[in-house]
């Protein structure tokens, strides 16, 4: 038994609960409601149990480290924040939509970690650059920054939905304002913790490579978000922009975490290259 | 015409145009790798394409005149705005309602009104204690028979925004005075050297420093898998002739001297010594191993011939490090020929009736070792404090503020209460107002 096993039954839990969430949208029962929560909380056990799982096989090869150090611990860490976010939220805005997306996101990320072949699940050790105390907060701030930003992307999906769709849409779907709404406090929370990560970052990268700012492809568009992102609060909060707009801008700044998350590394050389 | 001018540079939507246009116009720079030398682009991009590329400074954009001018413009934005907003955000936050607000009662978006039959004085005591609870102590004032009880909590909050506008810009003085104070380069060490002057990027201009450094050695860990554990360069430091400091560079575990910073940023191999080379005629069996420095030649075994190493390379060919070889034979021309190494299998070569095989060798590092200065750093690092302290006051402290009327009735009294806060959950806030004040009132009527 090992703990990308464990990942895996995360994952079947997350497909389900992301079933049954739609199951309960679409009929409106309070009972599967409450089943979709119970599924899409054991998975999260499970990627939690996992988690810590590899973090005490690293240790027990004599490379201890936090399981937060190549793509695969990234995308499993990824998919535990936004089942993170969607709990914590599900107490203010216990709704069906939100765990669809939510399970959706858990599911997709190590789904496509075990079948894209290309991403190794061993445990390996750090090297020099990423020995350092900025690595756990770093990284978990920018996770839980990518998972508020994917939320949001998936209510403002919802939303152009909504708009776009027409009757059919607005009967399924209900009340646009609420994705709407979702999607701008999962980015006000994201756009903070984004800000965080920029900054650990920053002081990460004073101390391994010397400056604390670079231009390096991976520094640069983590504020290229950032401004998306920051333009997208200040046309809501002061211009007062709302509905189709916002929803546009949402989904360019999410975009925009991809790369910064996975383009960089695939496409542009740096020194993020090893994540 | 100040003025107009003031208020262009003091627009919302001059700033979403400024963050699209750095964000759009950053793309760039990450598409096209930065700092490389001219004959680069020249070969990958072709001569048209290099002379646009000189006039808008693509090859190092990020210090160009005008994305420079497009973050003083973004500088200039947030002064304004800020400069424009800021007397009215002072006057909420150090404002009291000293005034009865009746307007509250009639537009603040949570209103509740009810009556109660207790006697006045005993609500008045019970209202109190709920204003205490929801928004701070409680401030009473009569008017006419008719008593009036406010308070206000976390108005503080909204200085929370203005800490992060006014951090952005500490962070990007900082920026600017790092730039044009400071300096980065690279220092280029061999083992058992000294230098005393650094390489400055961008530019390759040569900088001497107030003191130089002696890399005593350096050493590179691996771990069991082969992937490096560690680049670790023993530095000693020369000031005015004397040591003054010994050192261990890691990366990440930078050295500071007298405010430059040292980082351990790159290594290679500059010579070796003390060469293994395994020898033995084509059919004998035994070897006899020979241990040989660069140019000096040693026999050969069973016969007039020589072997010496002429040079030595870290990657010849994309083999890996390899020695040149010379077979030095009596009346016969040189043999030249490369004798390539790994580390993980025996790697023979079979030259002039012999074969050879390079076993070991002890390397010459020299360390690449980053020096910079940057006396922009505690400014940048004010405000990466600020913007965060700024943001945990905007989220964590909410400003409420809760407007309660008493007005005396034949038989009790009437209770009407507004409230606001300028925070996102008004829900939490609007349901705290319920709990607190359902409970003494008899009759309930939501506005």
């Amino acid at each position: 038994m090992n703990d990308t096993f464990i990942v895996s039954i995360a994952t079947f839990f997350y497909f389900f609960a992301a079933l049954t969430f739609f199951v309960a949208f679409v009929f409106q029962k309070r009972v599967l409601q409450i089943t979709a929560l119970v599924v899409a909380t054991s998975g999260f056990c499970f990627e939690t149990g996992a988690i810590l799982c590899r973090w005490l096989l690293s240790h027990q090869q004599g490379i201890g480290h936090a399981p937060l150090s190549n793509l695969y611990e990234s995308l499993v860490f990824f998919s535990w924040s936004v089942m993170l976010i969607f709990l914590v939220a599900w107490k203010r805005y216990g709704n069906n939509i939100l765990g669809i997306i939510a399970s959706f996101f858990a599911f997709i990320l190590p789904a496509y970690a075990s079948l894209s072949g290309r991403v190794t699940t061993e445990i390996q050790p750090l090297i020099p650059a990423l020995q350092s105390n900025w690595l756990i907060s770093h990284v978990i701030s920018s996770f839980l920054a990518y998972a508020c930003f994917a939320l949001a992307f998936g209510t403002s999906v919802l939303y152009l939905i909504r708009v776009w769709g027409g009757q059919k849409s607005a009967a399924l779907l209900g009340d646009s304002h609420v994705f709407d709404d979702i999607s701008h406090r999962m980015t006000s929370i994201g756009f903070v913790l984004l800000t965080l990560g920029i900054i650990t970052g920053a002081a990460w990268a004073d101390s391994a490579w010397g400056r604390y700012w670079g231009w390096d492809p991976k520094e640069t568009w983590s504020l290229i978000t950032w401004m998306i992102y920051g333009a997208y609060l200040h046309a809501r909060l002061i211009r007062g922009w709302r509905g189709t707009a916002m929803a546009l801008i949402s989904i360019l700044g999410f975009l925009a975490v991809i790369f910064t998350y996975l383009g960089v590394n695939y496409i542009l050389a740096g020194l993020h290259s090893y994540m | 015409m100040i003025k107009k001018i003031f208020i262009k540079f003091a627009s919302v939507r001059l700033t979403i145009f400024l963050f699209f246009t750095l964000a759009v116009t950053s793309i760039l720079g990450t598409l096209v790798v930065q700092g490389l030398p001219a004959d680069h682009y020249e070969k990958a991009y072709g001569p048209g394409l290099v002379s646009l590329f000189d006039v808008f400074d693509i090859t190092d954009m990020y210090h160009s005149w005008w994305f420079i001018l497009l973050m003083v413009l973004l500088a200039v934005n947030i002064a304004a705005c800020s400069f424009r907003t800021l007397p009215r955000t002072l006057k909420k936050v150090f404002r009291k309602d000293s005034e009865i607000n009746e307007a509250a009662f009639r537009v603040w978006p949570i209103r509740y009104t009810g009556e109660s039959r207790d006697p006045i004085n005993e609500v008045e005591q019970h209202v109190c204690a709920a204003v205490r609870h929801l928004a701070g102590a409680p401030m009473v004032k009569t008017q006419e028979a008719v008593r009036y009880v406010y308070a206000e909590r976390g108005a503080v909050t909204q200085l929370g925004m203005v800490f992060v506008h006014i951090s952005i810009l500490v962070i990007l003085a900082g920026g600017l005075i790092g730039s044009i104070g400071g300096f980065i380069g690279q220092m280029t060490i061999v083992e058992g050297d000294t230098s005393g002057s650094a390489v400055l990027f961008p530019g390759n201009r040569e900088k001497t420093l107030p003191f130089s450094v002696r890399c005593d050695r350096f050493i590179i860990e691996f771990y069991d898998n082969g992937m490096p554990k560690e680049y670790r360069s023993d530095v000693t430091i020369f000031d005015e002739g004397k040591i003054t400091a010994s050192e261990s560079i890691r990366v990440n575990h930078p050295f500071t001297y007298k405010g430059f910073k040292l980082c351990q940023a790159s290594y290679g191999i500059a010579g070796a010594t003390d060469f293994k080379i395994a020898v033995r005629a084509e059919k004998n069996d035994v070897a006899s191993i020979l241990t040989l420095e660069p140019m000096k030649k040693m026999a050969l075994p069973g016969g007039d011939a020589h072997f010496a190493i002429a040079r030595f390379t870290q990657n010849h060919q994309g083999q890996g490090p390899s020695v040149l070889g010379v077979i030095i034979k009596p009346e016969a021309p040189h043999d030249i020929f490369w004798i390539p190494y790994s580390a993980h299998h025996p790697l023979r070569t079979k030259r002039g009736g012999f074969v050879f095989e390079l076993q070991k060798f002890t390397p010459r590092y020299y360390t690449g070792i980053q020096i910079g200065k940057d006396p922009g750093m505690p400014l940048v690092w004010i405000g990466f404090m600020l913007i965060l302290a700024g943001f945990v006051m905007v989220l964590f402290i909410s400003h409420r503020r809760l407007w309660v009327r008493i007005t005396p009735l034949r038989d009790g009294c009437r209770i009407d209460i507004a409230a606001r806060t300028e925070r996102v959950n008004e829900r939490s806030y609007e349901k705290a107002v319920q709990t607190q004040f359902l409970k003494m009132m008899d009759v309930i009527k939501v506005l």
